[in-house]
């Protein structure tokens, strides 16, 4: 890059652009429940129902577009043939002179709502109740397909982080509880916070009453570590590196800075399940401990 | 119309002689059709592109035309363009989405407007036809070198076949498949190199001398010994399979190497995979890099995921039981001569491959009461903004992924220290060339770190291959 004066280049674009950006993409609008790397797949009206249900089930899917010349014609799916075939006569099947695997899909079409990208995802609850399904686009240009699993998975995507630092905190504080008293948790506290508090007195003194980051401070403070080592296990840079990683998600995550990521959703997770574990150690030890 | 949704600055750009005369190269009648930039990281590459694109929009307003770049680099190109008043359009799949549902009939790719795409983004299936169709003025490839892959070098050939002008640019020699699709009678070659490039009086911009390199040497602990043996054990299992799992064992060991923070992160997502009998076709490691291409046959079969689990249990045990790191040891100790405390014009930049292993370092760091910024691919876009400028501003120390430090200029950084070094000639080059770029006040210090009772499953190729970079042998340089 040709920089002149200053070493840096950085991006330059205002913050307050930068938000609308954020806030645009963060509205739940159809566009962010379609999962990116949703293949739409489609079939021919020619298409036998044999080999659209082998397709179907090859893929996990329940119903499956119908597309001639790039247009739309329905869908096909599971509800659709087995409605048909429920409504059929004897006198039908036996016209047909052949198996039902061999019919073709035009014949069991059912019609689904079509939804833009932009519009909100409440808009889609109905058709979503009603036919289990949403094309998105329009029958000219079809863009994706929503389920009610893509909104169930779409939901927990953007719930999950929250439950996951919650639990990761309570843990903590279960955690700093198994192993300090009340006393020496105010003792620990006062000894690596005061600094930080400008004076002891204001120093808080209950788990409920710190900051995530009062935590980090409190485990792996170099006086306190010793007790909490046998716990922890490893060395207090690792535990210090975790906790470290799992504030920083935490902070984006509560001020809404950004989107979390698959691989920050990974991190929480692994965290929170090795807080598990060493809470599991920790109460097996103390049963151990207290039995006669 | 543009999802970045806001008119282009108009600020003028500034280019040095070399980058002006590709910029007039390229408008030269007696250019071929293909240009290929053949230049060493750091002389300003992107600039010129941004500069030259520029021009050709103004020149042509209904011009259309395309950059195919790395995932992380598309928003710095995007800005760059902005910049210079440019109308710029980076294009996602929420974006590629809501552009299929506006458009109703006619050209689908927008004209007077520079499409910014990902290379990984741009060779899926639909996204290809779609740039395929479509008839562009310009076509720009990025990080040429990267588009290794069969499936991405057949995109590029098959985005770039129907283009009025392209451009390659790369800080090293292209694919042959790329060479392949390019014959040389269509291509006109620009070479920038480090040595011979000046300014606009005629004097070098490259004045200072190659960077050093110090070795920080440290000895693993016998407990670290025996964790490299169980990882190694483990790698060995998934050595002699399929290319994918061979990958496996080479992540493994890059994050063993790392820290046990960036180990424990990935065997913890190998175990998952193992244990849901996923697919393993996602990286084991938070690298904060793109994913590779072309990983597919990654499932493991039930008796080696089992045997697998066995290692991963005992090597997560192993970890917890190892009561120190050594090299973290010499980390601390090299800090310590570096006295950044007392030394304020002093500027460390740390680099790391793996999430775990920055975080892991800046805890340690400020448990030394040093304070340190942070850089890395998933931080918000301010929080990016803030830290380099913070670090150049205030000094001290900057820990980075490798990843989020493209695109990037840092120069003013004055003690690099290689807490990971990158395994690829051209990943190190980038790496390095970050920082050794003109813009340079002092010469730059590279510090990395050598065991000393070197455990079998280790490669030296990184180290060799900074060396070689460097051109230093070791005991020739000062070491620690």
């Amino acid at each position: 890059m040709a920089d002149s004066a200053p070493n840096l280049r950085l991006l330059d674009r205002s913050s307050a652009t930068r938000e609308l950006d954020l806030a645009a993409e963060l509205f739940h609008r159809i566009n962010r429940i379609i999962p990116q790397d949703q293949k739409v797949l489609f079939v021919p009206p020619d298409c036998r129902v044999r080999d659209a249900v082998a397709l179907m089930r090859k893929h996990g899917y329940s119903q499956v577009p119908v597309v001639q010349n790039g247009e739309v014609l329905g869908v096909f799916s599971f509800r659709s043939l087995a409605q048909e075939a429920a409504n059929s006569t004897l006198e039908d099947w036996t016209r047909q002179k052949c198996a039902p695997g061999d019919l073709l899909v035009d014949e069991f079409l059912e019609q689904f709502e079509f939804a833009r990208v932009t519009e909100e995802m409440s808009r889609a609850f109905d058709a979503m109740d009603r036919d289990n399904g949403i094309l998105i686009g329009t029958p000219e240009r079809l863009v994706g397909i929503l389920t009610p699993m893509d909104f169930l998975k779409y939901l927990y995507r953007v719930a999950s982080p929250f439950v996951l630092v919650s639990e990761i905190e309570l843990a903590l504080r279960a955690l700093i509880r198994l192993t300090l008293s009340p006393e020496k948790i105010a003792a620990a506290a006062r000894r690596c916070l005061s600094s930080a508090y400008g004076s002891e007195e204001r120093v808080p003194t209950l788990l409920e009453d710190m900051t995530f980051d009062n935590f980090q401070s409190l485990i792996c403070h170099g006086e306190n570590w010793t007790d909490f080592e046998p716990a922890f296990r490893g060395t207090r840079s690792r535990t210090s590196g975790k906790l470290k990683e799992v504030g920083g998600i935490r902070n984006d995550l509560f001020h809404f800075k950004r989107e979390i990521t698959m691989q920050d959703h990974q991190t929480l997770a692994g965290h929170r399940n090795w807080l598990l574990n060493k809470i599991k150690q920790l109460e097996s030890h103390h049963k151990t401990e207290t039995q006669p | 119309m543009s999802p970045t949704g806001k008119e282009p600055s108009d600020s003028t750009m500034k280019l040095v002689p070399h980058q002006t005369a590709l910029v007039e190269t390229f408008f030269n009648p007696a250019s071929k059709r293909v240009i290929l930039l053949r230049g060493d990281v750091g002389l300003g590459k992107s600039a010129a592109l941004v500069a030259l694109t520029r021009r050709l929009l103004q020149e042509r307003p209904m011009a259309r035309a395309l950059f195919l770049v790395p995932g992380v680099l598309r928003t710095q190109f995007v800005e760059m363009l902005y910049d210079t008043g440019t109308r710029a359009l980076l294009v996602d799949r929420y974006h590629f989405r809501e552009m299929l549902d506006s458009t109703t009939e006619g050209e689908f790719w927008p004209r007077g407007v520079v499409a910014v795409l990902s290379r990984e983004f741009a060779k899926q299936a639909d996204i290809l036809d779609s740039l395929v169709g479509a008839r562009w003025d310009l076509v720009v490839a990025d990080e040429a070198h990267t588009f290794a892959g069969p499936q991405a070098a057949n995109a590029l050939r098959r985005v770039a076949a129907s283009a009025e002008r392209v451009i390659l640019a790369s800080a090293t020699v292209p694919d042959p498949r790329l060479s392949d699709a390019f014959p040389a009678d269509d291509v006109t070659v620009v070479e920038w190199r480090r040595a011979r490039v000046v300014d606009h009086d005629g004097t070098p911009l490259d004045t200072l001398p190659r960077p050093l390199l110090q070795e920080v040497a440290f000895s693993l602990s016998p407990a670290e010994l025996s964790l490299f043996e169980t990882v190694g054990t483990l790698c060995r299992v998934f050595e002699g399979g399929t290319p994918q799992q061979g990958w496996i064992a080479k992540s493994l060991l890059r994050s063993l190497q790392s820290s046990p923070a960036a180990l424990e992160g990935a065997l913890q997502r190998l175990a998952e995979r193992l244990g849901t009998q996923e697919s393993l076709e996602l990286p084991l490691e938070s690298s904060d890099e793109e994913v590779l291409e072309d990983q597919s046959d990654g499932h493991v079969d039930q008796a080696t995921a089992v045997k697998a689990t066995k290692i991963i249990v005992d090597a997560l045990q192993e970890i917890e039981a190892v009561g120190s790191d050594s090299k973290l040891g010499a980390f601390i100790g090299l800090l310590s001569r570096l006295d950044i405390v007392k030394m304020p014009s002093k500027r460390i930049c740390v680099l790391t491959e793996f999430l775990g292993t920055l975080y892991y370092l800046a805890a340690e760091i400020e448990s030394q009461g040093i304070a340190c910024q942070l850089l890395h691919g998933g931080m918000g876009a301010e929080d990016r903004r803030r830290s380099v400028p913070l670090f150049s501003s205030a000094g001290g120390i900057l820990v980075t992924t490798r990843a989020a430090t493209e695109g990037i200029t840092l120069s003013v950084v004055t003690d690099l220290v290689l807490y990971d070094v990158p395994d690829s000639k051209s990943a190190l080059e980038q790496a390095l060339g970050r920082f050794d770029r003109f813009g340079r006040q002092s010469r730059l210090n590279v510090h990395a770190f050598a065991p000393s009772n070197r455990a079998h499953v280790l490669t030296p190729e990184p180290l060799l291959l900074l060396r070689e970079i460097l051109g230093s042998a070791p005991g020739a340089q000062p070491t620690h």
